[in-house]
Protein backbone atom coordinates (compact mmCIF):
# COMPACT_ATOMS: atom_id res chain seq x y z
CA UNK A 1 0.00 0.00 0.00
CA UNK A 2 2.90 2.03 0.74
CA UNK A 3 3.84 2.89 -3.31
CA UNK A 4 -0.05 3.08 -3.89
CA UNK A 5 -0.39 5.82 -1.44
CA UNK A 6 2.80 7.77 -2.43
CA UNK A 7 1.04 7.81 -5.69
CA UNK A 8 -1.99 8.91 -4.29
CA UNK A 9 -0.43 11.99 -2.81
CA UNK A 10 1.66 12.61 -5.73
CA UNK A 11 -1.14 13.30 -8.12
CA UNK A 12 -2.96 14.89 -5.30
CA UNK A 13 -0.80 17.18 -4.78
CA UNK A 14 -0.14 17.81 -8.60
CA UNK A 15 -4.07 18.14 -9.16
CA UNK A 16 -4.18 21.00 -6.15
CA UNK A 17 -0.71 22.84 -6.38
CA UNK A 18 -1.95 23.87 -9.89
CA UNK A 19 -3.16 27.72 -9.15
CA UNK A 20 -6.79 27.79 -10.01
CA UNK A 21 -8.55 30.92 -11.42
CA UNK A 22 -9.41 34.27 -9.26
CA UNK A 23 -12.11 32.80 -6.75
CA UNK A 24 -15.70 34.84 -7.65
CA UNK A 25 -17.98 35.76 -4.80
CA UNK A 26 -20.89 33.78 -4.72
CA UNK A 27 -19.76 31.07 -7.28
CA UNK A 28 -18.49 28.26 -4.63
CA UNK A 29 -18.80 28.38 -0.57
CA UNK A 30 -17.33 25.65 1.95
CA UNK A 31 -20.39 23.18 1.95
CA UNK A 32 -19.49 22.85 -1.99
CA UNK A 33 -16.16 22.34 -2.03
CA UNK A 34 -16.47 20.05 0.90
CA UNK A 35 -19.46 18.02 -0.63
CA UNK A 36 -17.92 18.60 -4.06
CA UNK A 37 -14.65 16.64 -2.71
CA UNK A 38 -16.69 14.02 -0.94
CA UNK A 39 -18.76 13.24 -3.53
CA UNK A 40 -16.28 13.31 -6.15
CA UNK A 41 -13.98 10.99 -3.60
CA UNK A 42 -17.03 8.80 -3.41
CA UNK A 43 -18.28 8.45 -7.12
CA UNK A 44 -14.98 8.40 -8.86
CA UNK A 45 -13.71 5.69 -6.34
CA UNK A 46 -16.65 3.18 -6.83
CA UNK A 47 -16.45 3.51 -10.70
CA UNK A 48 -13.07 2.89 -10.57
CA UNK A 49 -13.69 -0.27 -8.75
CA UNK A 50 -16.27 -0.85 -11.04
CA UNK A 51 -14.69 -0.15 -14.15
CA UNK A 52 -11.24 -2.04 -13.11
CA UNK A 53 -13.01 -5.61 -11.81
CA UNK A 54 -12.95 -7.28 -14.50
CA UNK A 55 -9.81 -6.24 -16.38
CA UNK A 56 -8.24 -6.70 -13.25
CA UNK A 57 -9.00 -9.64 -12.36
CA UNK A 58 -7.35 -10.73 -16.44
CA UNK A 59 -4.21 -10.12 -15.04
CA UNK A 60 -2.07 -12.22 -12.14
CA UNK A 61 -1.90 -8.50 -10.08
CA UNK A 62 -5.61 -9.24 -9.55
CA UNK A 63 -6.60 -7.20 -6.20
CA UNK A 64 -4.04 -5.41 -6.24
CA UNK A 65 -4.65 -4.12 -9.86
CA UNK A 66 -8.12 -2.87 -8.30
CA UNK A 67 -6.92 -1.39 -5.23
CA UNK A 68 -4.20 1.04 -7.67
CA UNK A 69 -7.53 1.74 -9.64
CA UNK A 70 -9.64 2.65 -6.71
CA UNK A 71 -7.12 5.03 -5.10
CA UNK A 72 -6.77 6.42 -8.33
CA UNK A 73 -9.95 7.11 -8.94
CA UNK A 74 -10.94 8.25 -5.66
CA UNK A 75 -8.09 10.72 -5.71
CA UNK A 76 -8.95 11.95 -9.16
CA UNK A 77 -12.42 12.26 -8.02
CA UNK A 78 -11.70 14.00 -4.70
CA UNK A 79 -9.59 16.81 -6.74
CA UNK A 80 -12.34 17.26 -8.89
CA UNK A 81 -14.98 17.51 -6.91
CA UNK A 82 -13.27 20.19 -4.94
CA UNK A 83 -12.66 22.04 -8.15
CA UNK A 84 -16.08 21.66 -9.19
CA UNK A 85 -17.55 22.50 -5.57
CA UNK A 86 -14.76 25.31 -5.22
CA UNK A 87 -16.05 26.94 -8.50
CA UNK A 88 -19.82 26.32 -8.65
CA UNK A 89 -22.67 25.31 -5.86
CA UNK A 90 -25.09 24.38 -8.83
CA UNK A 91 -22.79 21.86 -10.34
CA UNK A 92 -22.38 20.01 -6.77
CA UNK A 93 -25.90 20.59 -6.17
CA UNK A 94 -26.71 18.59 -9.69
CA UNK A 95 -24.49 16.12 -8.80
CA UNK A 96 -25.76 15.17 -5.17
CA UNK A 97 -29.71 15.48 -6.94
CA UNK A 98 -28.17 12.55 -9.04
CA UNK A 99 -26.12 10.36 -7.00
CA UNK A 100 -29.70 10.61 -5.07
CA UNK A 101 -31.71 9.45 -7.93
CA UNK A 102 -28.79 7.01 -8.89
CA UNK A 103 -29.40 5.55 -4.91
CA UNK A 104 -32.73 5.47 -5.47
CA UNK A 105 -32.92 3.38 -8.56
CA UNK A 106 -29.79 1.15 -7.42
CA UNK A 107 -31.77 -0.13 -4.51
CA UNK A 108 -34.61 -0.86 -6.83
CA UNK A 109 -32.53 -3.08 -9.16
CA UNK A 110 -30.72 -4.61 -6.12
CA UNK A 111 -34.68 -5.10 -4.09
CA UNK A 112 -35.58 -7.04 -7.68
CA UNK A 113 -32.27 -8.81 -7.70
CA UNK A 114 -32.52 -10.01 -3.87
CA UNK A 115 -35.81 -11.49 -5.10
CA UNK A 116 -34.54 -13.64 -7.69
CA UNK A 117 -31.03 -14.63 -6.85
CA UNK A 118 -31.04 -16.80 -3.96
CA UNK A 119 -27.90 -15.87 -2.12
CA UNK A 120 -28.68 -11.64 -2.47
CA UNK A 121 -29.52 -9.81 0.82
CA UNK A 122 -29.80 -6.50 2.53
CA UNK A 123 -25.75 -5.82 1.95
CA UNK A 124 -26.63 -6.64 -1.86
CA UNK A 125 -29.34 -3.97 -2.33
CA UNK A 126 -26.81 -1.48 -0.11
CA UNK A 127 -24.35 -2.48 -2.35
CA UNK A 128 -26.48 -1.84 -5.66
CA UNK A 129 -27.89 1.49 -4.21
CA UNK A 130 -24.33 2.49 -3.74
CA UNK A 131 -23.47 1.93 -7.16
CA UNK A 132 -26.19 3.49 -8.59
CA UNK A 133 -25.25 6.00 -6.64
CA UNK A 134 -21.96 6.87 -7.81
CA UNK A 135 -23.84 6.60 -11.65
CA UNK A 136 -26.07 8.93 -10.56
CA UNK A 137 -23.44 11.56 -10.08
CA UNK A 138 -21.89 11.43 -13.24
CA UNK A 139 -24.50 9.79 -15.43
CA UNK A 140 -23.65 11.36 -18.81
CA UNK A 141 -19.75 10.46 -18.69
CA UNK A 142 -20.80 7.06 -17.56
CA UNK A 143 -23.44 6.55 -19.86
CA UNK A 144 -21.66 7.46 -23.14
CA UNK A 145 -18.70 5.75 -21.54
CA UNK A 146 -20.45 2.60 -21.22
CA UNK A 147 -21.91 2.40 -24.54
CA UNK A 148 -18.58 3.94 -26.57
CA UNK A 149 -17.20 0.01 -24.31
CA UNK A 150 -20.17 -1.81 -25.00
CA UNK A 151 -19.57 -1.40 -28.61
CA UNK A 152 -15.97 -1.55 -28.96
CA UNK A 153 -16.32 -4.65 -27.26
CA UNK A 154 -18.98 -6.10 -29.53
CA UNK A 155 -17.08 -5.63 -32.52
CA UNK A 156 -14.07 -6.45 -31.23
CA UNK A 157 -15.55 -10.02 -29.51
CA UNK A 158 -16.75 -10.52 -33.54
CA UNK A 159 -13.49 -9.11 -35.24
CA UNK A 160 -10.92 -11.00 -32.88
CA UNK A 161 -10.96 -15.08 -32.30
CA UNK A 162 -8.88 -13.88 -28.47
CA UNK A 163 -10.63 -11.55 -27.10
CA UNK A 164 -13.25 -13.61 -24.86
CA UNK A 165 -16.78 -12.68 -23.38
CA UNK A 166 -15.13 -11.55 -20.64
CA UNK A 167 -12.97 -8.82 -22.15
CA UNK A 168 -15.61 -7.17 -23.99
CA UNK A 169 -18.18 -7.13 -20.56
CA UNK A 170 -15.16 -5.46 -19.24
CA UNK A 171 -14.22 -3.09 -21.68
CA UNK A 172 -18.11 -2.10 -20.81
CA UNK A 173 -17.55 -1.48 -17.67
CA UNK A 174 -14.29 0.23 -18.06
CA UNK A 175 -15.86 2.59 -20.40
CA UNK A 176 -18.48 3.77 -18.20
CA UNK A 177 -15.49 4.27 -15.27
CA UNK A 178 -13.30 5.77 -17.67
CA UNK A 179 -16.18 7.72 -18.85
CA UNK A 180 -17.57 8.89 -15.77
CA UNK A 181 -14.50 9.98 -13.75
CA UNK A 182 -13.32 12.12 -16.96
CA UNK A 183 -16.86 14.00 -16.85
CA UNK A 184 -16.08 14.80 -13.34
CA UNK A 185 -12.48 16.23 -14.98
CA UNK A 186 -14.15 18.00 -17.74
CA UNK A 187 -16.82 19.59 -15.66
CA UNK A 188 -13.98 20.64 -12.98
CA UNK A 189 -12.17 22.17 -15.28
CA UNK A 190 -14.79 23.88 -17.33
CA UNK A 191 -15.87 25.58 -13.59
CA UNK A 192 -12.99 26.88 -13.07
CA UNK A 193 -12.54 28.09 -16.72
CA UNK A 194 -15.59 29.88 -15.95
CA UNK A 195 -14.93 31.55 -13.19
CA UNK A 196 -12.22 33.15 -15.27
CA UNK A 197 -8.04 32.07 -15.14
CA UNK A 198 -5.46 34.01 -14.79
CA UNK A 199 -4.70 36.51 -17.39
CA UNK A 200 -1.78 36.11 -19.92
CA UNK A 201 -1.09 39.88 -21.07
CA UNK A 202 1.46 39.62 -24.19
CA UNK A 203 3.15 42.55 -25.46
CA UNK A 204 2.11 43.11 -29.15
CA UNK A 205 3.30 46.11 -31.02
CA UNK A 206 1.66 46.19 -34.38
CA UNK A 207 3.26 48.89 -36.57
CA UNK A 208 1.06 50.01 -39.60
CA UNK B 1 -5.42 28.55 -4.31
CA UNK B 2 -8.37 29.97 -4.06
CA UNK B 3 -9.41 31.26 0.01
CA UNK B 4 -12.01 28.48 0.28
CA UNK B 5 -9.86 25.55 -1.02
CA UNK B 6 -7.05 26.75 1.16
CA UNK B 7 -9.35 27.06 3.83
CA UNK B 8 -9.67 22.78 4.42
CA UNK B 9 -6.06 21.71 4.33
CA UNK B 10 -7.24 19.14 6.83
CA UNK B 11 -10.29 18.18 5.03
CA UNK B 12 -8.17 17.16 2.06
CA UNK B 13 -5.96 15.22 3.90
CA UNK B 14 -8.57 13.68 5.74
CA UNK B 15 -10.94 12.93 2.92
CA UNK B 16 -7.42 10.98 1.22
CA UNK B 17 -6.49 9.23 3.95
CA UNK B 18 -10.07 8.05 4.74
CA UNK B 19 -10.49 7.00 0.59
CA UNK B 20 -6.98 5.04 1.00
CA UNK B 21 -7.91 3.28 4.41
CA UNK B 22 -11.48 2.59 2.83
CA UNK B 23 -10.20 1.01 -0.89
CA UNK B 24 -7.01 -0.80 1.58
CA UNK B 25 -9.93 -2.30 3.76
CA UNK B 26 -11.39 -4.15 0.83
CA UNK B 27 -9.59 -7.22 0.80
CA UNK B 28 -10.87 -10.59 1.54
CA UNK B 29 -7.90 -13.00 3.65
CA UNK B 30 -8.26 -16.40 4.20
CA UNK B 31 -6.14 -18.78 5.65
CA UNK B 32 -6.35 -22.59 6.01
CA UNK B 33 -6.70 -25.11 8.73
CA UNK B 34 -6.56 -28.49 9.28
CA UNK B 35 -10.21 -29.31 10.69
CA UNK B 36 -10.90 -31.64 13.94
CA UNK B 37 -10.62 -34.91 13.38
CA UNK B 38 -14.13 -36.91 12.71
CA UNK B 39 -17.47 -36.29 11.33
CA UNK B 40 -17.64 -32.29 10.19
CA UNK B 41 -21.18 -31.65 10.26
CA UNK B 42 -24.05 -32.85 12.38
CA UNK B 43 -25.46 -35.06 9.98
CA UNK B 44 -22.69 -36.89 9.73
CA UNK B 45 -22.36 -38.17 12.81
CA UNK B 46 -25.20 -40.61 11.86
CA UNK B 47 -24.18 -44.28 11.28
CA UNK B 48 -24.09 -43.77 7.93
CA UNK B 49 -21.41 -41.11 8.17
CA UNK B 50 -18.46 -43.46 9.08
CA UNK B 51 -16.64 -41.85 5.44
CA UNK B 52 -16.01 -38.62 7.13
CA UNK B 53 -14.16 -39.87 9.64
CA UNK B 54 -11.21 -41.07 7.80
CA UNK B 55 -11.46 -37.79 5.71
CA UNK B 56 -8.48 -35.19 6.37
CA UNK B 57 -10.69 -32.15 6.49
CA UNK B 58 -9.07 -28.56 6.18
CA UNK B 59 -10.59 -25.78 5.49
CA UNK B 60 -10.84 -21.66 6.41
CA UNK B 61 -10.13 -20.41 9.74
CA UNK B 62 -11.69 -17.26 9.45
CA UNK B 63 -14.74 -16.70 11.73
CA UNK B 64 -17.01 -16.12 8.92
CA UNK B 65 -16.23 -18.74 6.44
CA UNK B 66 -16.36 -21.25 9.66
CA UNK B 67 -19.74 -20.00 10.45
CA UNK B 68 -21.56 -19.95 6.96
CA UNK B 69 -20.02 -23.47 5.85
CA UNK B 70 -21.39 -24.75 9.13
CA UNK B 71 -24.39 -23.74 7.88
CA UNK B 72 -24.90 -24.81 4.51
CA UNK B 73 -22.91 -28.36 5.95
CA UNK B 74 -25.93 -29.33 8.76
CA UNK B 75 -28.47 -29.62 5.63
CA UNK B 76 -26.15 -32.40 3.07
CA UNK B 77 -25.87 -35.80 3.96
CA UNK B 78 -22.94 -38.40 4.62
CA UNK B 79 -19.95 -38.80 2.66
CA UNK B 80 -19.18 -41.90 0.63
CA UNK B 81 -16.49 -44.10 -0.07
CA UNK B 82 -16.27 -47.21 -1.56
CA UNK B 83 -12.53 -47.35 -1.82
CA UNK B 84 -11.98 -50.36 -4.51
CA UNK B 85 -13.08 -51.10 -7.45
CA UNK B 86 -13.96 -54.19 -9.40
CA UNK B 87 -10.45 -56.46 -9.35
CA UNK B 88 -11.66 -57.00 -13.42
CA UNK B 89 -10.14 -53.37 -13.52
CA UNK B 90 -6.30 -55.25 -12.75
CA UNK B 91 -3.09 -53.10 -12.19
CA UNK B 92 -2.10 -49.74 -13.45
CA UNK B 93 1.51 -51.34 -14.97
CA UNK B 94 4.62 -49.07 -15.78
CA UNK B 95 3.48 -47.93 -19.86
CA UNK B 96 0.07 -47.99 -19.06
CA UNK B 97 -1.57 -44.49 -19.52
CA UNK B 98 -4.22 -43.56 -17.80
CA UNK B 99 -6.93 -40.68 -18.45
CA UNK B 100 -8.05 -37.83 -16.39
CA UNK B 101 -11.56 -36.52 -17.52
CA UNK B 102 -12.74 -33.47 -15.63
CA UNK B 103 -16.59 -32.63 -16.13
CA UNK B 104 -19.55 -31.18 -14.57
CA UNK B 105 -22.54 -33.46 -15.18
CA UNK B 106 -25.50 -30.54 -14.45
CA UNK B 107 -26.64 -32.42 -11.37
CA UNK B 108 -27.20 -35.83 -12.72
CA UNK B 109 -28.22 -34.21 -16.15
CA UNK B 110 -24.89 -35.54 -17.83
CA UNK B 111 -25.29 -38.91 -19.36
CA UNK B 112 -22.97 -40.27 -17.48
CA UNK B 113 -23.47 -43.77 -18.43
CA UNK B 114 -23.45 -43.15 -22.23
CA UNK B 115 -20.05 -41.22 -21.77
CA UNK B 116 -18.36 -44.13 -20.18
CA UNK B 117 -19.40 -46.04 -23.40
CA UNK B 118 -18.76 -44.15 -26.14
CA UNK B 119 -15.39 -42.21 -24.28
CA UNK B 120 -13.97 -44.62 -22.63
CA UNK B 121 -15.31 -47.94 -23.93
CA UNK B 122 -17.13 -48.88 -20.98
CA UNK B 123 -20.30 -49.89 -20.77
CA UNK B 124 -22.19 -50.41 -17.66
CA UNK B 125 -25.66 -49.76 -19.00
CA UNK B 126 -26.64 -53.91 -18.69
CA UNK B 127 -26.38 -54.41 -14.84
CA UNK B 128 -22.82 -55.51 -15.39
CA UNK B 129 -19.69 -53.47 -16.61
CA UNK B 130 -18.59 -54.98 -19.92
CA UNK B 131 -15.09 -53.53 -20.73
CA UNK B 132 -14.31 -52.99 -24.32
CA UNK B 133 -10.70 -54.16 -25.65
CA UNK B 134 -9.64 -50.08 -25.60
CA UNK B 135 -10.68 -49.78 -21.91
CA UNK B 136 -8.36 -47.64 -20.24
CA UNK B 137 -7.62 -46.94 -16.73
CA UNK B 138 -9.49 -43.98 -15.53
CA UNK B 139 -10.69 -41.60 -12.47
CA UNK B 140 -13.59 -39.59 -13.30
CA UNK B 141 -13.59 -35.82 -11.50
CA UNK B 142 -17.02 -35.10 -11.65
CA UNK B 143 -18.29 -31.67 -10.20
CA UNK B 144 -22.34 -31.29 -9.45
CA UNK B 145 -22.71 -34.90 -8.95
CA UNK B 146 -25.88 -35.56 -7.38
CA UNK B 147 -26.61 -38.01 -4.73
CA UNK B 148 -29.85 -39.32 -3.62
CA UNK B 149 -30.44 -40.90 -0.24
CA UNK B 150 -32.44 -41.08 3.07
CA UNK B 151 -29.14 -40.23 4.94
CA UNK B 152 -29.46 -36.65 3.81
CA UNK B 153 -31.68 -34.88 7.05
CA UNK B 154 -34.23 -33.43 6.90
CA UNK B 155 -34.53 -29.34 6.97
CA UNK B 156 -37.58 -27.00 8.35
CA UNK B 157 -36.72 -24.67 5.90
CA UNK B 158 -35.10 -23.15 3.13
CA UNK B 159 -32.42 -21.16 4.44
CA UNK B 160 -28.76 -22.01 3.23
CA UNK B 161 -30.40 -24.84 0.84
CA UNK B 162 -30.09 -23.68 -2.69
CA UNK B 163 -32.79 -24.36 -4.95
CA UNK B 164 -33.02 -27.60 -7.02
CA UNK B 165 -31.72 -27.99 -9.81
CA UNK B 166 -33.11 -30.52 -11.59
CA UNK B 167 -32.31 -30.90 -15.39
CA UNK B 168 -34.39 -30.43 -18.67
CA UNK B 169 -34.81 -32.67 -20.68
CA UNK B 170 -33.80 -35.09 -18.61
CA UNK B 171 -33.77 -38.38 -20.45
CA UNK B 172 -32.78 -41.28 -18.51
CA UNK B 173 -33.08 -43.52 -15.57
CA UNK B 174 -31.89 -40.67 -13.14
CA UNK B 175 -29.78 -43.09 -11.08
CA UNK B 176 -27.41 -41.20 -8.57
CA UNK B 177 -23.54 -41.57 -8.27
CA UNK B 178 -23.54 -43.66 -5.92
CA UNK B 179 -25.79 -45.83 -7.91
CA UNK B 180 -23.82 -45.65 -11.50
CA UNK B 181 -20.46 -45.83 -9.62
CA UNK B 182 -21.33 -49.41 -7.90
CA UNK B 183 -23.24 -50.68 -10.78
CA UNK B 184 -19.81 -49.23 -12.88
CA UNK B 185 -17.76 -51.72 -10.25
CA UNK B 186 -16.02 -48.14 -9.57
CA UNK B 187 -14.19 -47.01 -6.97
CA UNK B 188 -15.79 -44.17 -5.45
CA UNK B 189 -15.34 -40.87 -3.81
CA UNK B 190 -18.08 -38.54 -2.87
CA UNK B 191 -18.30 -35.58 -0.83
CA UNK B 192 -21.48 -33.08 -0.97
CA UNK B 193 -21.15 -29.85 -0.81
CA UNK B 194 -24.87 -28.74 -0.62
CA UNK B 195 -28.39 -29.86 -0.49
CA UNK B 196 -30.29 -29.77 -3.67
CA UNK B 197 -33.39 -28.25 -2.98
CA UNK B 198 -35.73 -29.00 0.28
CA UNK B 199 -38.05 -30.70 -1.36
CA UNK B 200 -38.51 -34.61 -1.14
CA UNK B 201 -38.48 -36.67 -4.40
CA UNK B 202 -39.69 -40.21 -4.44
CA UNK B 203 -39.65 -39.99 -0.54
CA UNK B 204 -35.91 -39.32 -0.82
CA UNK B 205 -33.84 -36.38 -0.57
CA UNK B 206 -30.77 -34.74 -2.57
CA UNK B 207 -27.87 -33.37 -2.48
CA UNK B 208 -24.76 -32.57 -4.69
CA UNK B 209 -21.32 -32.25 -4.51
CA UNK B 210 -18.12 -33.16 -6.36
CA UNK B 211 -17.31 -37.28 -6.71
CA UNK B 212 -14.02 -39.30 -7.92
CA UNK B 213 -14.38 -42.16 -9.91
CA UNK B 214 -11.75 -44.60 -10.64
CA UNK B 215 -11.45 -48.11 -12.08
CA UNK B 216 -7.87 -47.93 -9.69
CA UNK B 217 -8.07 -48.08 -5.76
CA UNK B 218 -8.57 -44.71 -4.07
CA UNK B 219 -6.75 -43.89 -0.97
CA UNK B 220 -5.50 -40.94 1.64
CA UNK B 221 -9.00 -39.05 1.52
CA UNK B 222 -9.25 -35.29 2.12
CA UNK B 223 -12.18 -32.94 1.81
CA UNK B 224 -10.63 -28.96 1.43
CA UNK B 225 -13.66 -26.70 2.36
CA UNK B 226 -13.33 -23.68 0.49
CA UNK B 227 -13.26 -19.82 1.44
CA UNK B 228 -16.82 -18.99 1.24
CA UNK B 229 -18.32 -17.08 -1.07
CA UNK B 230 -22.00 -17.64 -2.88
CA UNK B 231 -22.24 -21.43 -1.81
CA UNK B 232 -20.66 -24.10 0.52
CA UNK B 233 -17.71 -26.16 -2.46
CA UNK B 234 -15.84 -28.84 -1.17
CA UNK B 235 -12.84 -29.74 -3.27
CA UNK B 236 -11.91 -33.64 -2.48
CA UNK B 237 -8.93 -35.35 -3.57
CA UNK B 238 -8.03 -39.31 -2.95
CA UNK B 239 -4.94 -40.92 -4.23
CA UNK B 240 -4.03 -44.03 -7.02
CA UNK B 241 -1.13 -45.53 -7.47
CA UNK B 242 0.82 -47.98 -9.75
CA UNK B 243 1.93 -51.64 -9.37
CA UNK B 244 5.29 -50.34 -9.10
CA UNK B 245 4.26 -47.96 -6.53
CA UNK B 246 4.06 -44.82 -7.95
CA UNK B 247 1.21 -42.20 -6.90
CA UNK B 248 -1.00 -39.63 -8.13
CA UNK B 249 -2.97 -37.24 -6.26
CA UNK B 250 -6.17 -36.53 -7.68
CA UNK B 251 -7.87 -33.31 -6.78
CA UNK B 252 -11.69 -32.79 -8.08
CA UNK B 253 -12.65 -28.79 -7.45
CA UNK B 254 -15.40 -26.42 -8.54
CA UNK B 255 -15.16 -22.98 -8.00
CA UNK B 256 -17.98 -20.72 -7.32
CA UNK B 257 -19.48 -18.68 -10.61
CA UNK B 258 -20.15 -15.72 -8.23
CA UNK B 259 -20.12 -14.00 -5.08
CA UNK B 260 -22.49 -11.47 -3.32
CA UNK B 261 -22.35 -8.44 -4.99
CA UNK B 262 -21.60 -6.90 -1.88
CA UNK B 263 -18.59 -9.15 -1.60
CA UNK B 264 -17.57 -8.65 -4.98
CA UNK B 265 -17.47 -5.57 -4.66
CA UNK B 266 -15.22 -5.00 -1.33
CA UNK B 267 -13.20 -8.10 -2.72
CA UNK B 268 -12.30 -6.39 -5.75
CA UNK B 269 -13.81 -9.96 -7.58
CA UNK B 270 -11.51 -12.15 -6.02
CA UNK B 271 -14.07 -14.96 -5.57
CA UNK B 272 -12.66 -17.80 -6.94
CA UNK B 273 -9.26 -16.38 -6.99
CA UNK B 274 -9.31 -16.73 -3.30
CA UNK B 275 -11.06 -20.21 -3.21
CA UNK B 276 -8.14 -21.09 -5.75
CA UNK B 277 -5.72 -19.59 -3.43
CA UNK B 278 -7.47 -21.72 -0.71
CA UNK B 279 -7.10 -25.03 -2.31
CA UNK B 280 -3.38 -24.46 -3.09
CA UNK B 281 -2.57 -23.43 0.32
CA UNK B 282 -4.32 -26.01 1.86
CA UNK B 283 -2.90 -28.62 -0.57
CA UNK B 284 0.44 -27.85 0.51
CA UNK B 285 -0.28 -27.95 4.09
CA UNK B 286 -1.37 -31.66 3.25
CA UNK B 287 2.13 -32.36 1.37
CA UNK B 288 3.58 -31.14 4.55
CA UNK B 289 1.76 -33.12 6.81
CA UNK B 290 2.45 -36.23 4.56
CA UNK B 291 6.24 -35.32 3.89
CA UNK B 292 7.50 -32.74 6.38
CA UNK B 293 11.45 -32.73 5.06
CA UNK B 294 10.77 -33.57 1.72
CA UNK B 295 9.56 -31.21 -1.48
CA UNK B 296 6.69 -32.77 -3.11
CA UNK B 297 6.68 -36.48 -3.04
CA UNK B 298 3.85 -37.11 -5.04
CA UNK B 299 2.26 -36.08 -8.90
CA UNK B 300 -0.66 -34.09 -8.63
CA UNK B 301 -3.46 -33.30 -11.14
CA UNK B 302 -6.27 -30.91 -10.18
CA UNK B 303 -8.98 -31.00 -12.78
CA UNK B 304 -12.91 -29.25 -12.26
CA UNK B 305 -15.11 -26.38 -13.08
CA UNK B 306 -13.40 -23.06 -12.11
CA UNK B 307 -16.23 -21.12 -13.34
CA UNK B 308 -14.07 -18.93 -14.88
CA UNK B 309 -15.10 -16.38 -17.32
CA UNK B 310 -12.08 -16.20 -19.70
CA UNK B 311 -8.57 -18.03 -19.78
CA UNK B 312 -6.42 -15.34 -18.36
CA UNK B 313 -8.59 -14.69 -14.80
CA UNK B 314 -6.50 -14.54 -11.78
CA UNK B 315 -7.26 -17.67 -10.49
CA UNK B 316 -6.23 -19.59 -13.41
CA UNK B 317 -3.10 -18.30 -14.05
CA UNK B 318 -1.97 -18.50 -10.58
CA UNK B 319 -3.38 -22.32 -10.42
CA UNK B 320 -0.61 -22.52 -13.83
CA UNK B 321 1.81 -21.18 -11.43
CA UNK B 322 1.56 -23.80 -8.71
CA UNK B 323 0.50 -26.20 -11.45
CA UNK B 324 3.48 -25.81 -13.56
CA UNK B 325 3.58 -28.98 -16.05
CA UNK B 326 -0.16 -28.09 -16.85
CA UNK B 327 -1.07 -28.52 -20.62
CA UNK B 328 -1.88 -25.47 -22.40
CA UNK B 329 -5.29 -24.65 -22.28
CA UNK B 330 -5.83 -23.06 -25.53
CA UNK B 331 -8.72 -21.10 -24.70
CA UNK B 332 -11.02 -23.77 -25.47
CA UNK B 333 -14.75 -22.78 -24.47
CA UNK B 334 -16.43 -25.83 -22.47
CA UNK B 335 -19.87 -24.41 -21.58
CA UNK B 336 -20.19 -21.53 -24.53
CA UNK B 337 -19.20 -18.87 -24.43
CA UNK B 338 -16.69 -19.54 -21.33
CA UNK B 339 -13.74 -21.00 -20.57
CA UNK B 340 -14.97 -22.90 -17.21
CA UNK B 341 -13.53 -26.32 -17.12
CA UNK B 342 -9.65 -27.02 -16.74
CA UNK B 343 -6.92 -29.60 -15.70
CA UNK B 344 -4.16 -29.06 -14.30
CA UNK B 345 -0.82 -31.07 -13.43
CA UNK B 346 2.34 -30.81 -11.33
CA UNK B 347 4.99 -33.59 -11.43
CA UNK B 348 6.52 -34.83 -7.95
CA UNK B 349 10.32 -34.54 -7.74
CA UNK B 350 11.18 -37.43 -9.04
CA UNK B 351 9.24 -37.38 -12.58
CA UNK B 352 7.59 -40.74 -12.66
CA UNK B 353 4.00 -39.48 -13.78
CA UNK B 354 4.11 -37.81 -17.13
CA UNK B 355 1.53 -36.08 -19.24
CA UNK B 356 1.27 -37.30 -22.70
CA UNK B 357 1.48 -34.45 -25.04
CA UNK B 358 -1.09 -33.59 -27.13
CA UNK B 359 -3.57 -35.60 -25.22
CA UNK B 360 -5.68 -32.68 -24.08
CA UNK B 361 -8.46 -32.34 -25.76
CA UNK B 362 -12.37 -31.70 -25.07
CA UNK B 363 -15.26 -33.54 -25.97
CA UNK B 364 -17.19 -33.30 -29.05
CA UNK B 365 -20.65 -33.76 -26.92
CA UNK B 366 -22.15 -32.89 -23.60
CA UNK B 367 -24.10 -35.66 -23.31
CA UNK B 368 -26.94 -33.72 -22.00
CA UNK B 369 -25.22 -31.84 -19.58
CA UNK B 370 -24.55 -28.13 -19.66
CA UNK B 371 -20.73 -28.91 -19.70
CA UNK B 372 -18.44 -30.53 -21.99
CA UNK B 373 -15.71 -32.80 -20.71
CA UNK B 374 -12.00 -31.95 -21.05
CA UNK B 375 -9.81 -35.12 -20.86
CA UNK B 376 -5.98 -35.55 -20.70
CA UNK B 377 -3.71 -38.81 -20.24
CA UNK B 378 -1.01 -39.35 -17.91
CA UNK B 379 1.54 -42.47 -18.13
CA UNK B 380 3.86 -43.94 -15.35
CA UNK B 381 6.97 -43.76 -16.59
CA UNK B 382 9.22 -45.03 -13.81
CA UNK B 383 8.86 -47.10 -10.81
CA UNK B 384 9.55 -46.17 -7.39
CA UNK B 385 13.51 -46.65 -6.53
CA UNK B 386 14.67 -46.81 -10.12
Amino acid sequence: MWKEGAATLCTLLLFLTVTPGRAQEGEGGAWSTVAGGALGLYSAGMLAVTGSLIPCTQTLAGVKCVRVAAVSGSAIGLASGIYLGDASEQFVEDRLRGAGYGLLIGSGVGLMLQRVVPHYGFKDIAAFGASGAAIGASPKGAIIGFAAGTLTGAVLWQLIPTFEFADGVGLALAGMAIGGIASWVIDAADAQGSKGGPELVLPVTIRI
Amino acid sequence: MSPVVAGFPRLRFCLLVASIAAVSGCTADYSMEPQPAGPLCPSQSAALGTADSIIAWYGPGQARDKRKLGEWCKTVGPSVIDSLPSPDYGNWVIGDSLAIVTWNVNVGGGDLELFLREELDLDCERGQPTRGRHTPHFALLLQEARRQSHAVPIVPDGRNVPPRIEPDPWPGEHRDIVDIARGCGLALFYVPSMRNGVEETDGTREDRGNAILSTLPLSDFVALELPFEGSRKVTVAATVHSQAGDSLRLVNLHFSVSSTFYRTLTTGNSTRLRQAQGMVEALSIVEAERSPDAAPSIATTAGGDTNTWSDDETALQQLRIDFPESPPSGGVVTRAPFPTDHIFFRQDAERRIELIDGSYRRTESTYDSDHQARIVWLRAVLGVGK
